[in-house]
């Protein structure tokens, strides 16, 4: 009767598995999904029944990151994919090689156990998946632990895909992956358009500025001249004080990328639908940078400070206040990384979840009038948004260079009494 | 408010001031953000 109960729990768990099919109970089950055995998986190619509009997942997949720009209804603009497994090889290719067209990003074949669902590069958990060029059925997904993961069905089969890598290397689920992405993807291609359109911009007015020395700036020099004035007076000099010209280029090139990265993330279409201070990878680089920076030009003055602090009985600094500093060390790039981040994203899903209202009201193209009134209420909500997210752009943008300035001119300060 | 009321010729300072610290509260508020998209 144990055993009954025991297996009707476990069917119950899985609503998508065939009623017919028993279900081994995975005593063995861990938090990656890839470990089951594949035989008692359960997805095939039969279309979806139409679903009520998920905003979460709608949001989630447009502020992630993809291999192929998606460009307008069915046009993608494949980019580079360039992938390194351990012991196989480099697999370097142009996305649209796993033919996704007509499919909603899922592509057709799978190459070297790599496939693409939705526009982003999975990989085959299991080993024994053949390798080279292989024709896929379909793109489906399997339902684990509540949620839904990718999977693809080849010969009838069901395979599960390897999660992409967490940064706290899987320990909450998720997983290592098997392979080092280097593609170029839309965040990176993002990040070297900002890096072209920002050098040519520097570039053009140092020359105007060599062409016209001491006559007053005309164009495009205005808005250069204005954004580093500001950052050099408000934000360099008082906080960093005597020395503030050597930080001066960190700053305003940190300044300006933030600023331009935040503001192509705004606009809605190619080239600017690159999520890029969203991705958590970047603000992490961005913030190991300035980690960096900072450390490394601290003078003794600054870690005697931090470390040993004078003035303060032994055994309190040994057992609060260095270890507490310390912490600090590390926690203040952190939350420079996670500022940053999170202001980011957060306006973006609000923005894509207020689209989402033009399909919750029409109830996924039931209902036209319910549909209008969606378009005009995404639209006022929108406006309203976008507005305070250029705001957003620019005041987080400054706050980075900001901290970064204090931190900068925390490290640097001269010994006084 | 109060301290640009006191003294009006200060409010370039202030301002910065103001804004540096309005970030570093939101930033609280945004690691509940973030939080609450994991759990």
């Amino acid at each position: 009767m144990l055993a009954g109960a025991w297996t009707l729990s476990a069917q119950h768990e899985q609503e998508h598995r065939d009623a017919t099919q028993h279900e081994q109970h995975e005593t063995a089950m861990d938090a990656h999904g890839e470990k089951h055995d594949e035989h008692h998986l359960h997805c095939d190619c039969s279309p979806k029944e139409e679903t009520a509009f998920n905003a979460a997942k709608v949001a989630f997949h447009h502020i992630g990151d993809a291999n192929a720009f998606h460009i307008w209804g069915d046009w993608y603009l494949p980019l580079p994919v360039m992938l390194y497994a351990p012991g196989e090889g480099w697999t370097t290719m142009l996305a649209s090689r796993f033919d996704y067209a007509h499919n909603h990003g899922n592509g057709r074949k799978a190459i070297n156990r790599y496939v693409m669902v939705g526009g982003v590069v999975y990989r085959v958990a299991d080993t024994h998946f053949p390798s080279g060029e292989v024709e896929i059925d379909c793109v489906s997904e399997v339902e684990h632990d509540g949620e839904e993961h990718p999977a693809i069905v080849y010969q009838g089969q069901c395979y599960a895909l390897e999660s992409k890598t967490t940064w706290d290397g899987g320990l909450t689920g998720g997983g290592v992956t098997s392979y080092y992405d280097f593609s170029i993807t839309k965040n990176v291609f993002t990040m070297l358009l900002v890096f072209a359109l920002l050098a040519w911009m520097f570039v053009a007015v140092r020359k105007t500025y060599r062409q016209r020395p001491g006559q007053a700036p005309r164009g495009l020099q205005n808005l250069v001249e204005t954004a580093i004035m500001f950052i050099q007076e408000e934000v360099a000099k008082p906080f960093i004080g005597k020395h503030y010209a050597r930080y001066m280029p960190f700053l305003i090139s940190l300044f300006f990328f933030i600023l331009a990265l935040n503001l192509i993330g705004q606009i809605p279409f190619f080239p600017g639908s690159g999520n890029v201070t969203g991705n958590i990878s970047v603000t992490a680089g961005l913030a190991i940078i300035t980690a960096f920076k900072v450390y490394s030009s601290a003078n003794k003055h600054y870690w005697k400070h931090v470390l040993w602090m004078p003035g303060v009985p032994a055994a309190l600094k040994v057992l609060i206040l260095t270890p507490v500093e310390i912490l600090g060390l590390l926690i203040k790039p952190f939350t420079l990384l996670l500022r940053l981040f999170a202001n980011i994203t957060a306006g973006h899903i609000v923005l894509i979840s207020f689209v989402g209202l033009i399909f919750i009201f029409g109830r996924m193209g039931e209902s036209i009038g319910g549909a209008i009134a969606g378009v005009v209420a995404a639209f006022v909500l929108n406006s309203f948004m976008m507005a305070i997210e250029l705001l957003v752009a620019l005041i987080q943008a400054f706050v980075f260079t900001l901290l970064t300035a204090s931190y900068l001119g925390d490290a640097t300060e001269e010994e006084h009494h | 408010m109060d301290a640009i009321a006191r003294q009006p010729e200060a409010v370039g300072p202030i301002r910065a001031n103001m804004i540096l610290t309005a970030a570093l509260i939101e930033g609280v508020a945004l690691i509940a953000v973030v939080l609450g998209w994991l759990g």
